[in-house]
């Protein structure tokens, strides 16, 4: 057994920090984004992530377990903040895709990431959580399944079938709405 | 390849990093089977729908200041809590620096004109005792150490024949003096009320009275003072040799001791250190006195091997308050260490064993077993459960039945029959699942 150290000071250096806020902070934020569905959420979370890192960086072995840490803890924090929004706010972010741009809050270019995120929203609302998280690291933040698998703390072949699964359950539900769109 | 194959590996096609001969095997499948080739065509097609269109950028530019003046707030807020304790210590801090320095001039006095022995072991004293005062005024502390241990081991498990692994320990000396641990695979601490125990893969989060030993001689490492407390207590009867060495910022003590004397007995335990002779290396700032590293040796069947080795200590460094807390994750709840024996009783056995187990209690009335596991004996209603214990106790157990399944219940049924005290004959199944982190059966129904 050998013992895993490389970052193993008590807090990161400011120069360590800087450089692993420039690789991942747009990442990270675009992460908690497509969770959140706010980009001053999304902000907030990543720097509460990166304070805490840098006064309790964890001790792991290579960057590629810098990069699923960092990713984890976005992602938990996203969890716990959307467990902890009220109903009613859910309710009124998804009756926000019908309104015209003009009334959605903020500027051009944030209220089209909020239609884009409510866009693909939609799509993960049809399949349960665990393959939501899957198939949205894969196919928005880009991870792959191995670098997937390390943010969840899953094996790789977990993470694999709940991407399957959750695709064919999705593949299904389009092709029930084509049929019934064939027969009209 | 075949269609079943097909599907299980279909993932594989959406990666990254995509396996090139798995990929050439599905492509060629998908030549000859039309099904396959359009569920990889939808698949594709909603994958594609779901990508982002619009380019994500953040305003994210001014994220790195803003993390920098969170940082400096934070420390701030530490400094300003921590300010009021500080001045208190001051006045004892310079009683303490005036004695410390009586003994250092004793010191140097008697190394001039004694017995180099003695005199090297009154140097020693000095140096504990400066390091004792310098300790006494610490405000928070983070530890990072390695010790041959096993991570499914407990804090205190230490063999020379184990793998270093590393231990980090967070210690807060203001307020309630909340306190953490952690080795890989475990976490024990305490936020100034409880002691917590957390180890993640096997589910396990148990809470427990604040002087619980989930940690027992590893504590020392809690307090540097105390460990020089020992040290210095243990010099003045003089069992062990003492070495000193200066360089231009450190001072190096080096004790040589007998494993059987008491140091031994508190310091280390004889679950795991051989008994046999160590050697204690302690490393201090010479500007400040402070502890800056530790080496224990283990010196058996002529070999001397390091078992543990403080790698680094940080000094009144600021610590969220968060570190002194843990987030459990969904499905997990803490557990009373208290009735964890009781629980135990509900643990790794079958479905069968644990209905007669539940009868066997209420027969003999012993409720204390049952209770952790019965959720009708810990409502509110005291005289609903006197009731209860009344109807069910001291029953006969006439026969449990072989278990079974139904419907989408994820526990099982127990068929069981017996005869109440008053008479009746009860027969029916019992309810019992085992859904839970701990796989701990508990009596859902079917009584």
């Amino acid at each position: 057994m050998k013992p895993e150290r490389e970052i193993n000071s008590n807090r990161t250096s400011e120069a360590k920090l800087e450089q692993l806020i420039g690789k991942y902070q747009e990442s990270l934020i675009k992460h908690a984004f497509y969770m959140l569905g706010s980009v001053q959420d999304a902000e907030d979370v990543t720097q509460d992530i990166f304070v805490k890192f840098y006064f309790q960086p964890p001790v792991l072995s290579d960057s590629s377990k810098i990069k699923a840490y960092l990713y984890r803890m976005v992602h938990n924090a996203c969890i716990d903040l959307l467990r902890n929004r009220k109903q009613e706010q859910q309710v009124h972010i998804n009756s926000l895709i019908n309104l015209p741009d003009e009334q959605l809050n903020g500027g051009r270019k944030e209220v089209m990431l909020q239609k884009e995120f409510l866009r693909i929203n939609e799509w993960m609302q049809q399949i349960p959580e665990e393959q939501a998280f899957v198939i949205r690291m894969r196919i928005v933040s880009k991870l792959s399944f191995k670098e997937i698998a390390r943010t969840l703390e899953l094996p790789v072949t977990t993470v694999k079938s709940r991407f399957t699964y959750g695709l064919n359950k999705l593949r299904k539900l389009t092709g029930i709405k084509k049929e019934v769109y064939d027969e009209l | 390849m075949n269609c079943k194959e097909f599907n299980n590996n279909l993932a594989e096609l959406f990666d990254k990093n995509i396996n090139s001969v798995l990929a050439a095997q599905m492509q060629e499948h998908m030549k000859n089977c039309s099904d396959c080739a359009s569920k990889y065509k939808e698949a594709k097609a909603i994958v594609a729908g779901m990508q982002p269109v619009i380019p994500f950028t953040s305003s994210g530019s001014g994220l790195k200041q803003k993390i920098l003046n969170q940082i400096k707030k934070e420390e701030l807020k530490m400094e300003t809590v921590q300010k009021e304790k500080f001045r208190l210590k001051t006045w004892q801090k310079r009683a303490m620096t005036v004695a410390a320095s009586i003994v250092f001039i004793v010191a140097v006095f008697m190394l001039s004109n004694h017995n180099p022995l003695v005199n090297t072991a009154k140097a020693a004293e000095s140096i504990m005792t400066r390091s004792i005062t310098a300790l006494e005024s610490l405000r928070s502390m983070f530890i990072t150490m390695e010790v041959r241990s096993d991570a499914n081991e407990n804090f205190d498990y230490i063999s020379t024949q184990s793998d270093f692994i590393e231990y980090k320990i967070w210690k807060q000396f203001t307020g309630n003096e909340p306190w953490r641990m952690e080795k890989p695979g475990r976490i024990v601490l305490f936020d100034g009320e409880k002691q917590y125990l957390y180890i993640p893969e096997a589910s396990i989060a148990y809470t427990a009275s604040k002087n619980a030993g989930l940690v027992e001689w590893m504590k020392i490492f809690l307090d540097p003072k105390k460990i020089m407390e020992y040290e210095l207590e243990f010099s003045q009867q003089h069992r062990a040799k003492y070495a000193t060495e200066e360089t231009s910022d450190e001072i190096i003590l080096t004790v040589n001791a007998d494993a059987l004397g008491d140091f031994h007995n508190n310091y280390l335990k004889n679950a795991s250190v051989p008994e046999s002779d160590n050697t204690r290396i302690y490393t201090f700032d010479k500007t400040t006195s402070l502890l800056k590293s530790f080496k224990l040796f283990v010196n058996t069947e002529g070999k001397s091997v390091k078992v543990i080795g403080i790698k680094n200590i940080a000094y009144n460094i600021p610590i969220l308050a968060t570190m002194f807390t843990i987030q459990l994750p969904n499905g997990l709840a803490w557990q009373e260490l208290t009735n964890q024996e009781y629980v135990k009783a509900f643990t790794g056995i079958s479905a069968k064993k644990a209905a007669r187990k539940f009868f066997k209690a209420l027969s003999d009335e012993d409720y204390k077993t049952i209770t952790p596991v019965w959720d009708e004996l810990r409502i509110e209603d005291k005289s609903k459960m006197e009731q209860l214990k009344s109807f069910y106790g001291g029953l006969e157990m006439i026969s449990i039945g072989e278990p079974f399944k139904s419907g989408l219940y994820p526990g099982e049924f127990v068929p069981y029959k017996v005869k109440l005290r008053s008479g009746k004959v009860l027969e029916s199944n019992l309810a019992i699942r085992n859904d839970n982190p701990s796989k701990t059966w508990e009596v859902d129904g079917g009584i």
